[in-house]
């Protein structure tokens, strides 16, 4: 493979094929969670990240994973020609009914679709489009555009959508009748009478109302930007996933709806048990390309995913500490960076994190993984000195003062922090 | 999915075009030109023509000649446009066995959409020719104003012609999307679409990428050829003053009046006056010619048109009002059909919309390139643009005194969906007609009848007290279902519309067998034919294959040899296609190739072996 191959490979999606068949595949622990990491809007150079491995070894993963039937690349079922070489999916010869089906849709967009189709039910006008506050005309074409891109049928021209065309149609429906409702002034305002404007907007899934602008170069600065903001997000959604797994699932939507997912389900649960957290997480996301709105499933995927990246950082701080056994602190350093991002709430990770990088000399990073240290872990003494010492290294006399000084108040008797203390006061 | 690409099938000039990524263009005739007059032929020697050739010989074979199909395809005999129409044509017409109309060419009756089918093969094979692969997707441009019938049947002539049709859109539709494609434009516009035959003005909204239809109006008999028309009047009535002749009596005279009334319009738009000069127009007796002289000025068009222009106008201000719009809300006019170059009409817009016209886009060729592009669009799941199109007319079904009711109003985006409760209109009524109908009129009769069925097996009860709903659906492709269902029972019927071009299934696939050949043989492929044709077709490829890699060493070190062994591998190609489609017409052309690509390896052993 060439630089470029690779390089335009890191910048597509893998996606996950629906019912591939686990089981029958073998795969490594760190395939399985890569795997389970897999969503169809994730870059690959993101997902590096996410699994905390190199972009090299991570193609190679992708590559094997393609091979095995169980995912394939965003993009390629429109370039698909006959005679050439793309891997067939391998599908279950009968989807189940109702449920999802083997249609040349991606388990993400039937998800999205389904999403919508059941929020849709339930939702108002203003709901449905995502609006709030004072609404425009202008507003609800915007909106209304928005929702069309995403949901108009002509968006999957030529591809068999299985029952998916008509919940399309239904949910383009939705939508349509929302702007017919909305658009005109007069109308508008009768319907505001009758329900009130809500003052936070909904998202709507799959829904992204950005003007779009005329299509321009990207320079190398704006992509890392756009990469990185990217990958914020996808960590804040893990966050906030972590959270809501807590949230108990409802036990009529957690009835299984298909055997074969269940038995999926079962599988993950039984790897779980044996400390195959990364398997167990692969397993349960295929169980939800059968039924992507069981809460059950989702919860458990929630969780085996969160273990999975704990026991990924322990890999990643052993390696870390064998480098600083050699000397190595910016491999130590970047260890301890991923191994903190994949476990956000391992304060120590990234104490260490910090530290090796002031070692390293990299300031810059050991501000940012200091206050990140401090902010969960304020009540740490290591952390306050870390975020101390990275803020007198920048040059920030001010803000290493009050990192002292609360280094102080955990522990007076520390003669390290007495001592810097006593060096600020002069 | 091979290459798709998109047709503008005008009334006077059609053009082929194919976009990619990077855009649309315009794909060149073999002669160069951007546009193919659709104009078909049959010669004497029973040789079909298309294109340039078919018009340069209208004149010496003005019986045989067809030109402006588009008026009369989908549509009935009986109706009156084409009782009109049919008066001022050099060929004959006759009435079909579905009420249909048909066209005499060459001593044989041909069907509408098999015309236009033959235009359509000819941009398709120069497609072909200029992507070096077979092409058999399309999607082709109607008028706004088409009813579903015409739609229909501008699809089956893609089919005729071995095309299969994604999708058929509206002129102005497309031309609004070659304007804004790529452009991120955030405005309405309108376009103003006067073409050979039709006019059609649409307004837009664009955003996000979104092409937005809000609303359209026009009339499918308001073209150049009406304003060629006026000026072939004017000539014909002064000239029988004159000498005593109906010059429209006599169809070569006719033709050259035609010819010479659309050359001075042309020139007018760039001069003030023209001389029309038509020697030897009649002969009374031998020796007895009488010859046609006049000058026609710009003013003087404009007078005899000034009617037709003023149309557009109000067609205009209808198509605002169903946008519920003013001209002040327009921020661009696009000039879309070659009558756009008359200033006269360019005056007309301006002064209507307040603003000039944008410049551009040229008018021959956006409504192709717009084709295109919604082409890339479908068949490349390509998501940052979108083309929201709306149903061109009212569409309801036929109550009690004949009357009209709306269900889907013209305007209303597709897909969609709506549905109506009616009742019985008699004591003991235990069944109903449901008469599916499209058009403006508020009389039943007046609207064109997409299709009927039965709803029976109701509940005898007293009048207005059965109730049925009724619900229409249309689908992204524009297909229209409806169903009526007894609300008490639940008993319903459904049906499928499928408007109608005036030709059976098996008429067309008759048609797209025979479409190949000049017309004139009858031999109708069957089963067993078919059979035949692929075994030859198989069995020279066989031969074929056989001798190229000993031929091609020989012929690769040739001038010719890289493009003689090019062609020969789209001629291989295009059988292979032809092979795996099961595509009789296909099948057929390719044959005649293979059997020239053969000959040509045989000539080259030959001369190897000596």
């Amino acid at each position: 493979m060439t630089r470029t191959d690779q390089e335009q490979l890191l910048e597509r999606a893998p996606k996950l094929n629906a019912h591939a068949d686990l089981t029958a595949a073998g795969l490594t622990s760190q395939e399985a969670f890569l795997l389970s990491q897999v969503d169809g809007s994730t870059p690959a150079s993101i997902l590096a990240d996410l699994v905390a491995i190199d972009e090299r070894t991570l193609i190679v993963q992708l590559r094997r994973l393609e091979q095995l039937g169980l995912i394939r690349w965003a993009g390629d079922d429109e370039a698909a020609k006959p005679g050439s070489t793309a891997v067939v999916p391998r599908v279950t010869p009968t989807p189940p009914p109702g449920v999802l089906e083997s249609c040349d849709l991606s388990v993400d967009d039937q998800q999205r679709i389904l999403e919508a189709e059941r929020t849709f039910a339930t939702m108002n006008h203003w709901q449905v489009l995502g609006l709030a506050g004072e609404v425009t005309a202008s507003d609800v074409k915007r909106a209304y555009f928005a929702a069309s891109k995403a949901f108009h049928p002509d968006r999957y021209y030529g591809r068999n959508l299985g029952s998916f065309r008509e919940r399309l149609e239904r949910v383009f429906l939705r939508v349509k009748a929302a702007h017919d409702a909305l658009v005109d002034d007069a109308l508008r305002t009768k319907y505001r009478a009758k329900v009130p404007v809500p003052s936070r907007a909904t998202t709507v899934p799959g829904v992204h109302v950005t003007p779009i602008q005329p299509a321009k170069v990207e320079t190398p600065e704006e992509k890392r930007v756009r990469l990185e903001r990217h990958r914020q997000e996808i960590l804040a959604n893990r966050r906030q996933a972590r959270v809501e797994k807590h949230v108990r699932p409802n036990s009529a939507e957690a009835v299984a709806k298909n055997r074969k997912a269940d038995e999926l389900y079962q599988h993950g649960l039984g790897q779980l048990k044996a400390s195959q957290a990364f398997a167990a997480a692969a397993s349960f996301k295929i169980a939800m390309t059968y039924d992507p709105l069981n809460a059950q499933y989702r919860a458990a995927f929630a969780e085996a995913t969160e273990l999975a990246q704990g026991d990924r950082a322990q890999q990643l701080a052993q390696s870390a500490a064998k480098a600083e056994g050699q000397g190595d602190a910016n491999a130590a350093a970047n260890d301890w960076a991923r191994a903190f991002e994949l476990s956000p709430q391992r304060a120590d990770y990234a104490i260490r994190a910090a530290a090796a990088f002031l070692v390293a000399n990299n300031v810059d990073r050991a501000l940012h993984f200091s206050a990140q240290a401090v902010e969960v872990a304020p009540n740490r003494i290591e952390a306050c000195k870390v975020a101390a010492e990275a803020c007198e290294r920048a040059g920030d006399k001010t803000q290493a003062l009050v990192h002292w000084q609360a280094a102080e108040r955990l522990d007076p008797a520390d003669s390290h922090v007495k001592n810097s203390l006593k060096r600020f006061s002069k | 999915m091979g290459k798709v690409i998109g047709i503008d099938l005008g009334t006077t000039y059609s053009c082929v075009a194919i976009a990619e990524r990077d855009g649309p263009r315009v794909i060149p005739t073999r002669t160069g030109q951007h546009t193919l007059p659709s104009v078909v032929a049959v010669t004497e020697s029973g040789k079909r023509l298309v294109g340039n050739l078919a018009k340069r010989q209208a004149i010496t074979n003005a019986r045989n000649t067809i030109y402006g199909a588009k008026r009369l395809i989908g549509r009935r005999w009986d109706a009156p446009e084409v009782q009109r129409a049919l008066k001022l044509v050099s060929y004959d017409a006759v009435k079909g066995p579905h009420d249909d109309v048909r066209l005499m060419m060459g001593g044989r009756q041909f069907a509408l959409p098999e015309i236009s089918a033959m235009v359509l093969q000819d941009l398709k094979a120069t497609a072909e020719e200029f992507l070096k692969e077979p092409v058999n997707q399309a999607v082709i441009t109607v008028p706004a104003y088409f009813n579903d019938n015409q739609r229909q049947a501008t699809k089956d002539a893609g089919r005729i012609a071995g095309l299969d049709v994604l999708r058929i859109i509206n002129e102005p539709t497309a031309a609004a999307l070659a304007y804004g494609f790529g452009k991120g434009l955030e405005q309405k516009v309108a376009i103003f679409d006067l073409g050979g035959g039709t006019f059609d003005i649409s307004v837009l909204q664009i955003g996000q990428g979104v092409f937005e239809v809000l609303a359209t109006a026009g009339d499918t008999f308001l073209g150049g050829e009406d304003f060629d028309e006026r000026v072939i009047v004017w000539l014909v009535s002064d000239f029988n003053d004159k000498h005593g002749v109906d010059l429209r009596q006599d169809k070569m005279a006719l033709q050259r009046l035609r010819d010479a009334a659309e050359k001075a319009k042309i020139e007018l738009s760039s001069v003030q006056e023209v001389d029309i000069n038509l020697p030897f127009i009649y002969s009374k007796a031998k020796g007895d010619a009488l010859h046609l002289q006049r000058q026609l000025t710009r003013d003087k068009l404009n007078e005899l048109t000034g009617d037709l222009v003023e149309r557009t106008s109000r067609i205009c201000s209808q198509a605002l009002k169903d946008a519920r719009l003013n001209t002040s809300d327009i921020a661009a006019v696009i000039l879309v059909g070659g009558m756009t170059r008359m200033p006269k009409v360019q005056q007309a817009a301006q002064q209507f919309f307040g603003i000039p016209p944008s410049k551009g886009v040229h008018p021959d060729e956006v409504v192709a390139c717009g084709a295109a592009i919604q082409a890339h669009l479908l068949s490349s799941g390509v998501s940052d643009t979108l083309l929201l199109d709306v149903t061109p007319h009212h569409l309801g079904i036929m109550v009690a005194g004949g009357l009209f009711d709306v269900i889907i109003n013209k305007d209303t985006t597709i897909p969609t969906s709506a549905r109506k409760i009616f009742t019985t209109v008699r004591d003991g009524q235990n069944q109903v007609r449901i008469m599916v109908l499209q058009g403006e009129s508020s009389q039943a009769e007046e609207n064109e009848l997409l299709g009927e069925f039965v709803l029976d097996g109701l509940r005898e009860a007293k009048r207005g007290e059965v109730k049925i709903e009724v619900i229409f659906d249309i689908s992204a492709d524009g297909i229209v279902s409806v169903s009526a269902k007894d609300v008490e029972t639940g008993r319903a019927q459904a049906i499928t519309v499928t408007a109608s071009s005036g030709l059976t299934e098996d008429e067309i696939l008759e048609m797209a067998a025979r479409g190949g050949d000049t017309g004139l043989a009858p031999a109708l492929p069957s089963a067993d034919t078919t059979a035949r044709l692929k075994e030859d077709v198989q069995k020279v490829l066989l031969d074929i294959e056989a001798l190229l890699p000993k031929a091609r060493p020989a012929i690769d070190g040739t001038d010719f040899g890289a493009d003689a062994l090019k062609k020969a591998e789209y001629t291989i190609a295009r059988a292979k296609t032809a092979l795996a489609s099961n595509n009789v017409a296909e099948l057929h052309d390719s044959l005649k190739p293979l059997e020239r690509t053969l000959t040509l390896l045989r000539n080259v052993m030959q001369k190897l072996s000596v």
